[in-house]
């Protein structure tokens, strides 16, 4: 197999550019994947923002039924696996999962990785979640209401909690995958189909018939030179075809001298 | 061919053989996140700083793969049967670590691998390339 011209020509170059698409590729989507994590972060920071927007009022009011529904309504939106409002005192005040509400934040979180910022984790139900927490803060209007009594010099309210499911993340990355694959084995075919092509056209071809040519030569066959043969490899055959047909002459010539001389081979021998 | 350019080759070929052997091992442990090492401490995180970005250590890898490839392929065209089979180990050992201690290996390991198994695929064609064109050169 190493020894054809073929082999040599083409085994390095599909083994070089293969394994080079596939470095980048590789790299590619980890690098793809990334940032559509990221990305999915900041839509989801972007979203508990509206949440807490949307459940000022209610909270300035201390509207606990109104604030109940609004979790439970948006914890009920397709691909949300949970919204949880937990208190500064580290219990889950609202949650849209039922049975996890006034238990310690400890006890109803499964994952608690990262207090704060974004986690990726499986969800009790085997989903992976996507989960990011978000600080209520303490504005001007929440301390100095009549009803309410936190401090001004209390920071955080508590923290909303919201957690997206990855489905629709995961099924774009699939996506996103065979797309590339697939691409990829068209370069690769391409790239390696093209290279072995045309060095068949340009070089395997012609050598091939130059070696059955010299092969004809050399069994003194009367040949003429492959009409493809053109540039190096043509003058190459016609020079053996020379050297061929002066070597034949030559041959010859030293056979007639020496039937013609007298005196020669069985009289030397004598 | 002569005896000492056989030896040669021979000797090429095993260490070759061997540097492969040294990369699949580490490769087996870097697939499993370095599972049998303790993880590092959060001193000696400390002590080596922040971890380079993703993008930076895929422009890395990058780089490194193109110029090996491009390096054995030119040793291939001149005939050289020499080969760097351990540096090639280190250096692909070295992007494990640096994609493990910067949380993202599980992502970037085929791309390491991949690597390694190119670059070792066409050394270790170069040197039986290299035996080739010798066993030719014989036979005329």
């Amino acid at each position: 197999m190493y020894r054809t011209l073929s082999a040599r020509a083409v085994v390095p170059v599909a083994v070089a550019i293969t394994g080079f698409v596939v470095i980048c590729c590789v790299l590619l989507y980890a690098s793809m994947k990334k940032d559509m994590i990221d990305g999915a972060f900041a839509q989801e920071r972007s979203l508990a923002s509206t949440v807490i927007k949307s459940a000022h009022y209610t909270m300035l009011k201390a509207d606990r039924e109104g604030l109940a529904n609004i979790v439970a309504n948006i914890g009920s939106g397709e691909g949300v696996e949970h919204v949880r409002i937990i208190n500064s005192a580290g219990a889950v005040a609202f949650s849209s999962r039922k049975g996890e509400t006034a238990l310690p934040v400890e006890r109803a979180v499964a994952d608690l990785s990262a207090a704060r910022g974004g986690r990726l984790f499986i969800n009790g139900e085997g989903n992976e979640v996507l989960a990011i927490r978000v600080p209520i803060p303490n504005e001007d209007s929440c301390s100095t209401a009549a009803c309410h009594f936190h401090q001004a010099a209390q920071k955080e309210l508590g923290v909303l909690d919201i957690g997206l499911s990855t489905k629709p993340l995961r099924g774009n990355l699939a996506v996103m995958r065979n797309r590339m694959l697939v691409f990829c084995l068209m370069i690769l075919v391409l790239t390696i189909g093209g290279v072995a092509a045309l060095l068949k056209r340009t070089v395997f071809t012609p050598v091939h018939q130059l070696t059955e040519f010299s092969d004809g030569l050399v069994a003194g066959e009367p040949l003429e030179i492959p009409h493809h043969l053109g540039g190096e490899l043509g003058r190459l055959a016609k020079n053996l075809k020379q050297s061929s047909e002066e070597l034949k002459k030559a041959r010859q010539l030293a056979r007639h001298e020496s039937q013609a001389a007298p005196g020669t081979g069985a009289d030397v021998q004598r | 061919m002569s005896s000492a350019n056989a030896t040669m080759l021979h000797k090429a070929m095993i260490r070759e053989l061997f540097g492969a052997a040294l990369f699949l091992g580490i490769s087996v442990l870097a697939v499993r996140n370095f599972a049998p090492f303790p993880p590092l401490s959060e001193e000696g995180r400390a002590m080596l700083g922040r971890p380079p970005s993703q993008e930076m250590l895929a422009a890395a890898l990058i780089v490194y793969s193109f110029s090996a490839i491009v390096h054995i392929l030119a040793r291939m065209t001149s005939g050289s049967p020499k080969a760097g089979p351990f540096a090639h180990a280190g250096y692909l050992t070295a992007f494990y670590l640096f994609f493990h201690l910067s949380g993202i290996l599980p992502e970037n390991f085929w791309a390491v691998f991949a690597a390694g198994v190119t670059i070792f695929a066409l050394e270790t064609y170069q040197i039986r390339n290299a035996d080739g064109e010798d066993d030719d050169q014989e036979n005329h």
